[in-house]
């Protein structure tokens, strides 16, 4: 679980997350901004944000699973 | 000669008497899409009806408005239409989600959206979001815009549906949808096309960001009942300087709040204060997230003219038409500072359509906003 970890590592984890799914988008960036827009105003997550409550990486993940998006990406961590 | 797009209005109160009067128009095009926009006194079943007997392979919806317009029509109790035809929208399907039939509104949209994709053989998930769009209207009084926002951006995260909620010339009572011969006083219908020509998507607001951040607390539906961890309705009042008691539609149109991405605002707008010290906003507010306080530009006028310009800059063409959903706050502003004029003289420019809604979608429900879809 993350929902206690330093904000370092909850950085790490929302850039590995952006990652995997602009990898899943082709690296296509406009989409990535498209989806992130998407985040920002359904559940309150920007990927690109660096100051995060603890929680936002697995909501962010979560999120991007209901989305059909980082199905390949394994867990929580 | 058959045209491929037409943008009919009528002042008629009357839906026989609209009908005539729409209807000749609608003669010289073969439609493949088609969209109307009544005031609530219409007929809005006998309209459909009308529209699909004139293009029976055509998909049909509509709903009522808080206002009606085109290019060069601007009413409240008139009917607008916009008819598209195969050399703008190759192909389309329409559904309708209805959400008092004892079925949840999660489970609806995903019905009527697997509906659209078996119909055009297509995974909503795989097709190419420049050359599909969809439209969404929703009924405007049930609140059911953000569920059903995040439904769409489940099945189709890439995709846009762009639309207004339905309105009912701002008596608060009773706004409806329309598809298949069918009403539905809570519901959504949605239209996905593919497109034959690029596409462009604008949305713009008169206010922008202030320096001013309010943390929202506790927050139950529409309602935001803390911020900056103080009751809402107070801690409102208190920053834009106003008395709690004063708080009313003056001081909610001038203060709206926003999330900012990119700069940009998407608009919460406060609708009510209510007896126990919270505050109604016209859509959800995130619990814990924050927001910035907005300041109007007071250049309606000027920044619609400037979003449209930018809009067919980017579409790199002159439009052919433009389908519009602008926000019944703005609509209000347009009659209060006399705007009506410059307004329709700005979007005079090309075909338009559109209404004033209760309420905007595009990837979120917002609110005070103009979202639009411009077609080359």
């Amino acid at each position: 679980m993350v929902r206690n970890a330093p904000a370092s590592l909850l950085v790490d984890r929302l850039s590995s997350i952006r990652a995997a799914l602009l990898q899943e988008l082709s690296g296509n960036d406009a989409r990535m901004r498209f989806i992130n827009t998407r985040l920002i105003l359904s559940v309150g997550v920007d990927l690109y944000a660096e100051e995060q409550d603890p929680g936002k990486a697995e909501l962010a993940e979560d999120t991007l699973k209901k989305m059909g998006f980082l199905k390949l990406t394994g867990g929580r961590q | 000669m058959t045209r491929d797009v037409v943008c009919a209005h009528s002042y008629h109160a009357e839906t026989p008497a609209a009908l005539a009067e729409l209807t000749p128009e609608l003669r010289d095009i073969e439609a493949t899409a088609i969209l109307f926009f009544c005031s609530a006194q219409h007929d809005g079943i006998a309209i459909n009806a009308a529209m699909k007997e004139l293009a029976p392979s055509a998909e049909v919806i509509g709903c009522t408005t808080g206002g009606e317009f085109t290019d060069k029509a601007y009413s409240q109790g008139g009917v607008t239409v916009v008819a598209l035809s195969g050399n703008k929208v190759r192909r389309c399907a329409a559904a309708l989600a209805e959400y008092d039939q004892g079925i949840a509104v999660d489970e609806a949209v995903r019905t009527a959206a697997a509906s659209l994709a078996a119909r055009l053989s297509i995974d909503l998930r795989a097709i190419n979001p420049d050359t599909w769009i969809g439209v969404v209207l929703n009924e405007g009084l049930k609140g059911n815009e953000e569920e059903v926002n995040s439904i769409l951006g489940q099945v189709a995260p890439l995709l846009s549906f762009l639309g207004g909620s339905a309105g009912d010339n701002f008596e608060l009572k009773e706004t409806a949808v329309f598809y298949d011969g069918r009403v539905s006083k809570n519901g959504s219908v949605f239209l996905l096309m593919e497109l034959a020509v690029p596409h462009v998507i604008l949305k713009t607001s008169s206010f922008e960001p202030t320096e001013t951040r309010l943390r929202i607390g506790r927050v139950q539906g529409r309602i935001i009942q803390e911020i900056n961890g103080q009751p809402a309705a107070a801690a409102y009042a208190a920053i834009v300087g106003a008395k709690p008691e004063d708080l009313g539609a003056m001081v909610f149109a001038g203060n709206p709040l926003g999330v900012v991405i990119e700069g940009e605002p998407w608009v919460r707008s406060p609708i009510m204060a209510l007896p126990d010290g919270t505050l109604l906003f016209g859509c959800k507010v995130l619990e814990g997230s924050e927001l910035h306080l907005l300041r109007s530009t007071n250049r309606l006028v000027e920044d619609t003219r400037r979003a449209l310009d930018e809009a067919a800059k980017r579409l790199g063409r002159e439009p052919s038409v433009g389908i519009l959903f602008n926000c019944a706050h703005r609509c209000m502003e347009i009659k209060v500072k006399d705007l009506e004029a410059p307004f329709r003289e700005v979007i005079s420019g090309f075909p338009v359509a559109g209404f004033h809604s209760y309420g905007e979608s595009w990837l979120a429900h917002m609110n005070h906003t103009l979202i639009g879809l411009l077609l080359g």
